[in-house]
Formats: C-alpha cells, structure tokens, sequence
C-alpha cells in the first residue's frame, strides 16, 4: 500500500510534459507572458484564493520569486517562495524542450526521465510546495511580503469596530 | 431607501441602496457560477490526476491555470471538449458578473471613501505588500553597501 502510494507519487511528469511539444509551448508562453507582465507590474493572473479570502495559495509568489531571481535578488526571492529555484530550473528546462529540435529534445527528455526515475525531483518539489502551501496557509511561515489583506476585509472591518470611515486597524494575515 | 448619490457612469441616479441591490445580484450569478466552475475543476483535476499522473495533478491544484491549459491541449484526447467549452463560457460570464457587481457595488462614494482610508491605513501601518517590498529591497541595497 505505501509502496504503491510512493510510486504514484513520485511518478515522472516533467519529462511527459517535456515530450509533449504543444503543451510545453503554451505553458512556456503563458509564463513568459505572465512573468513580463510581473516585470512591468500588471496583475494579468491575480490569484482568486487570495483576492477573495486573503489567504495565500501554495504558488502564491512564484512569479514575483522567479522574477527576483531572475534579476539576481536571491534574498528577495527567498523571501516570496522558498522553492523559487525549483521552478526556475524547471521552467529553463521546458523553454529548452520548447525550442530544440526533435533530436535536441528527445535527448533532453531522455535525460531528464532518467533523472526522474533516479531521484524523483520534480514529484518532490511539487509534493513540497503543497506542504510548504499549506503551513503558509496555517500561518506556520510568515507571508507577509506575498500577500495583503483584501480591501473589503480591511473596509469591512472598520465599519464592525464603528468606525465609519474604515480608519480602523487593518486585519493583517 | 438612502440619499440619493451621483453614481454608476454617471449620468444615471441611483441610491445606495440600488447600488447594493445591483452589485448583490451580479454577486449573486458570479458566486452560482463560480460553485458550478469549482465542480468543473474538480472533474478536470480528476481527468488530469488519471491521465497526467499525480505530479501533474499538484501541480494543477496548484496552479489552476496550468489544468485549464492542459485541459485544452488534451480535449480532444480524453473527450473534454464539452466540459472545456463549457467551463470556458461559465468562466468568462463568472468574471464579467464579477466585474459587473464591483462596480455596481463599490462604485458608491461611500464605499470609495471606506476603501480610500482602508488603503491610506494599509500604507501607514506598512503592512501593505507593496511597502514590504520595498523595505526588504532598502534593506538589502543597505546590506550590498
């Protein structure tokens, strides 16, 4: 039971993903789309969790993290998502699979499978963000610096306390 | 019913109570749809659990837009073109109810002057996001020298 449960988990999926070109072409796109955007400050993809609740999901930061390791800020990038780096090697890897040609790229695959099968990396880091989400979500881990408190909470909770004008103390997560 | 208060686009004049009759209904759709998207992701994120393995399943609960893609790319494959033509549909009419009901509801000067102070206090406090960046940033710039 737990050695099946263990296999399914840590079963390959990055280089499945990798393999399927049109797939990893649109996922490619989409996050250079959505990290420029980051770059130039627009909110294209603001997360739905946070913005209702203002709890932070398991990704919330990355884009902002990737981008500040990208500009070479480790710290700064610590700071919004600790597996950040994770991302980044996966995310150079499937711009890689995107690009090469089909010889480049099976080899890549190929490469990357054995890797898979070997350590079972990528499963892992999926496996720890869910974990590291979750603790953030708990309040475990400070977020400070990747999510706010949504308007009408900070809004809502002023007019609670009586004061009309929301001047109130904020509620901070 | 409240005072009468110059609103919306402009021109028309609504009350208070209007605006939060309106924005309640949009609310109202947006919240029905948003239930009925909710179960659609679930049935994708069992397609993708089944068929991607359970690394792309995480990683669709993680990051929803990567299962709405994967979706797409495999609706021809696993027989999801309903269920994606569909959720597509719902999730544009779910975001223009959404939209809709803001404005009908926070368009009011009272609620604009509710959330005015609220941000002014979020900037005081500094517990906004924005301003925690940039003392992190300061900090670090302070540290390279």
């Amino acid at each position: 039971m737990g050695k099946t449960l263990w296999k399914s988990l840590t079963k390959p999926w990055l280089a499945p993903l990798m393999a399927d070109v049109v797939l990893c072409r649109i996922v490619v796109g989409v996050c250079a789309v959505l990290g420029a955007a980051s770059t130039l400050g627009i909110p294209v993809w603001p997360c739905f969790l946070n913005s209702l609740t203002g709890l932070p999901c398991p990704g919330c930061g990355m884009t902002r993290a990737v981008t500040a390791l990208l500009h070479g800020n480790w710290t700064l990038a610590m700071t919004y998502h600790p597996l950040s780096p994770g991302y980044l090697v996966i995310g150079f890897l499937l711009g890689l699979a995107a690009i090469l040609p089909a010889s480049g790229r099976s080899r890549l695959v190929l490469a990357v499978r054995s890797v898979e099968r070997v350590s079972a990396l990528p499963a892992l880091l999926v496996l720890l963000t869910v974990i590291f989400g979750l603790l953030r979500m708990g309040g475990a881990c400070s977020n400070a610096a990747v999510t706010k408190p949504p308007l009408w909470r900070s809004w809502n909770h002023g007019q609670v306390s009586g004061d009309s004008a929301g001047t109130s103390q904020p509620h901070n997560n | 019913m409240g005072k009468s208060v110059g609103i919306l686009p402009g021109h028309l004049n609504l009350t208070i109570t209007d605006h939060m009759i309106l924005g309640s209904i949009f609310f109202g759709i947006a919240g029905i749809l948003g239930i009925i998207l909710f179960v659609q992701q679930i049935m994708l994120l069992v397609k993708l659990f089944k068929h991607g393995g359970v690394g792309l399943g995480i990683l669709g609960l993680c990051i929803p837009l990567f299962a709405f893609i994967w979706g797409w790319v495999k609706a021809g494959e696993f027989g999801m073109k309903k269920l994606m033509t569909w959720m597509t549909i719902i999730l544009i009419i779910c975001g223009l109810c959404y939209g809709a009901g803001s404005v009908a509801f926070f368009s009011s000067p009272e609620f604009q002057e509710g959330f005015k102070n609220a941000q002014q206090q979020n900037l005081n406090q500094g517990s906004s996001a924005n301003d925690m960046q940039k003392r992190i940033e300061d900090s670090l710039k302070q540290g390279q020298r």
